[in-house]
C-alpha cells in the first residue's frame, strides 16, 4: 500500500518559538535554573536571539530547497501569495518565464467648455472610473485651448483586472481642469499576474515540448507562451485530435472569455513552427464558453459586507484555471466559497451550493466563464 | 525561594561572572529602568513589549525638578510587573555630585514575594546614564 508524502510536511521551518523551547529543554536537562529566568535576563535573551538567528537561516534554507521543486514553490505561492522560488525555479529549471500583470490602456477624450488654456504634458492628468475607483494617467500630451476636444491615451496606475474598463466607464477627470469635461472613453483590459497554478501547470507542458511527435501538450504548451506567439491574452489552451485526418484542434480561451483574432493567428503562426509535426494540419479554435450559474447559501458569524463581490472574485479566479477537459465539482465551488469568506474574517461558516445541481464536466473544447452568481447570506 | 544563577549584567555582560540571591533580582529590577520601552523585541515573550522605562530620557525630557517627583512612581509600577516583587518604596532626592552635577539619588527599598529576602540598593539618576551605587543590602 502506498501513501502520498507531503513535500509541505517534510519540509517546513521550525518556529521561533519551537527552537526557544528546544533551547529551554536542552538548558533545563543539564541543571540550569530556567525557571528562575525573567524577562530581559541576559540568558534569556540569548537564548531568543539564537532561536531567531536559527529561524532566519532555516527560513532561507526552505526556501533554496523551494525552488528545486515546482510543486512545493507552486503550494507555497498559492499558501502564502508569495511567488518568489516559483518563478525562479520556472525560469531555472524549466525556462519559463511567469506572466507579469498588465496595465490597461484606454483613451480619453475631453472638451474645454472654458475659457483657460491648458497645456499638457505626459503624466499631468488623473482620470478615474467612479465605478471601480481606479484611477489612470495621460501618456498623450497636447493643448487644450478654449473650446478644444482633445483624445488622451492613458494607462492605468494599478496593474492587473480590476483596472479593466468597458467603453465610457471612465468618467471622472480628478486633475483641477475648470471647464474641462470628459466626453467618452474607451475600454481596456488589464491583466493580472500568472496564477501560480498556471506558471506550474506551464512548467509541466513544457516537457511535451520536447517531444519531436508533438504530443497534445506541445501544442499547449506553445499556445500558452507569450514568448513563442506574442501574445498574453491565452490563458486556456486545449488540443484534441481527429485521428482520421490528422487534424489537431486547439481549443483557446483567455480568463473570461475568447481571445481576439490577431491572438488566434499569432498561436497558429507559433504552433506551425514550433509544435507541429510533418503531415498534421492544426487549427486554432475559440472554446465553447460555458457560463457557470451558481446559486449558494451562506450562513455564520463576521461575514463581510462585501461578501457577494468577493465570492464573485473567487469563483472567477476558480474558473479561469479550469483548462478545457476539466471539471468544476460541488465541492470546488464549496470550497472556494469557504475559504475566501474564511479568510475575511467569517467564523461558523456553513456554505451551500444548491445550483448546479451536480458536478460540472468540460469536454475537451469548453472552458467556464462567470455566469450569474447569486451568493445570499441566511 | 530560589532566585537561581544568571550571568552577571548591569549595563553590559560581565563574561565569567554571576549574580545569586537577591543580587539577580536588584540586577534585573536595574535593568528594567535603563531599557527604553519598545527596544527588547521578542518573539516568544509577550511582556517584551511592555518591558522598561528609559530613566536618563526622562529625566532629560521632564527636567530635573519634574523628575525628582515622578520618578518614585514610575519605576515603582516598572518594579511591580517582576513577579518576585511584592512591595517597592522610593525615596528621591535630587543632589550636586563632587563635581558639580545635578543628579537624581533613589533610595530604594524592594519586598520581595520571600520576605525575608527584602532588600535595600541606591541608584543615581542623570539624564545621561543610570549607576547602581554601593551593593545590595542587606
Amino acid at each position: 500500500m502506498t501513501s502520498k508524502i507531503s513535500l509541505s510536511a517534510l519540509i517546513s521551518p521550525a518556529s521561533v518559538a519551537d527552537l526557544y523551547a528546544a533551547g529551554l529543554n536542552v538548558a533545563t536537562r543539564v541543571g540550569l535554573p530556567v525557571t528562575s529566568w525573567r524577562t530581559g535576563d541576559p540568558t534569556t535573551a540569548e537564548f531568543e536571539h539564537l532561536a531567531e538567528a536559527i529561524n532566519t537561516r532555516e527560513q532561507m534554507t526552505v526556501g533554496y530547497i523551494r525552488g528545486g521543486f515546482l510543486s512545493l514553490a507552486a503550494d507555497y505561492a498559492r499558501e502564502t501569495g508569495d511567488a518568489a522560488w516559483l518563478k525562479i525555479v520556472a525560469s531555472e529549471m524549466y525556462g519559463v518565464d511567469a506572466i507579469e500583470a498588465t496595465y490597461a490602456t484606454p483613451s480619453v477624450t475631453v472638451k474645454n467648455n472654458g475659457g483657460g488654456l491648458y497645456v499638457v504634458d505626459p503624466g499631468d492628468v488623473t482620470f478615474k472610473c467612479t465605478l471601480s475607483d481606479k484611477t489612470y494617467h495621460n501618456t498623450s500630451g497636447g493643448t487644450l485651448s478654449a473650446g478644444v476636444t482633445l483624445t488622451f491615451t492613458l494607462v492605468a496606475d494599478e496593474p492587473g483586472s480590476g483596472s479593466t474598463v468597458s467603453a465610457n466607464q471612465i468618467d471622472q477627470l480628478v486633475t483641477t481642469m475648470i471647464g474641462v469635461a470628459v466626453l467618452s472613453s474607451t475600454a481596456a483590459i488589464g491583466l493580472d499576474e500568472e496564477s501560480p497554478t498556471s506558471l506550474e501547470e506551464r512548467c509541466n507542458a513544457t516537457l511535451g515540448g520536447l517531444s519531436p511527435n508533438g504530443p497534445g501538450d506541445a501544442f499547449e504548451y506553445v499556445a500558452r507562451n507569450p514568448d513563442l506567439t506574442g501574445t498574453v491574452e491565452v490563458t486556456r489552451a486545449k488540443a484534441n485530435g481527429a485521428s482520421g485526418t490528422g487534424d489537431v484542434n486547439l481549443f483557446i480561451a483567455g480568463p473570461s472569455s475568447t481571445v481576439s483574432s490577431g491572438a488566434k493567428a499569432a498561436v497558429l503562426a507559433a504552433i506551425l513552427k514550433y509544435a507541429t509535426p510533418l503531415c498534421i494540419t492544426p487549427f486554432v479554435n475559440d472554446a465553447t464558453l460555458v457560463p457557470m450559474n451558481v446559486t449558494a447559501t451562506i450562513n455564520g458569524d463576521n461575514i463581510p459586507a462585501d461578501f457577494s463581490t468577493r465570492c464573485q472574485t473567487a469563483l472567477n479566479a476558480l474558473y479561469a484555471a479550469t483548462e478545457g477537459g476539466g471539471r468544476i465539482s460541488i465541492s470546488d465551488l464549496e470550497t472556494t466559497i469557504q475559504t475566501t469568506l474564511v479568510a475575511a474574517g467569517a467564523s461558523r461558516l456553513s456554505v451551500n451550493v444548491t445550483a448546479p445541481a451536480s458536478d460540472t464536466v468540460f469536454a475537451n473544447y469548453q472552458v467556464p466563464v462567470p455566469g450569474a452568481t447569486a451568493v445570499t447570506e441566511v | 525561594m530560589s532566585y537561581g544563577v544568571e550571568q552577571w549584567c548591569l549595563t553590559s555582560v560581565k563574561t565569567g561572572r554571576f549574580a545569586q540571591g537577591k543580587q539577580v533580582v536588584a540586577q534585573a529590577l536595574f535593568r528594567r529602568v535603563v531599557t527604553p520601552r519598545g527596544t527588547l523585541r521578542s518573539a516568544v515573550d509577550e511582556q517584551a513589549s511592555s518591558y522598561g522605562i528609559d530613566l536618563p530620557g526622562y529625566v532629560g525630557a521632564v527636567g530635573y525638578p519634574a523628575a525628582v517627583q515622578a520618578i518614585p512612581s514610575l519605576v515603582r509600577g516598572e518594579w511591580l510587573k517582576d513577579d518576585r516583587v511584592s512591595e517597592v518604596s522610593i525615596a528621591a532626592t535630587l543632589v550636586t555630585n563632587a563635581a558639580g552635577e545635578t543628579e537624581i539619588t533613589l533610595d530604594c527599598d524592594v519586598d520581595l514575594i520571600d520576605e525575608d529576602e527584602s532588600f535595600s540598593f541606591t541608584l543615581s539618576v542623570s539624564d545621561q546614564a543610570v549607576a547602581f551605587i554601593g551593593s545590595v543590602s542587606p
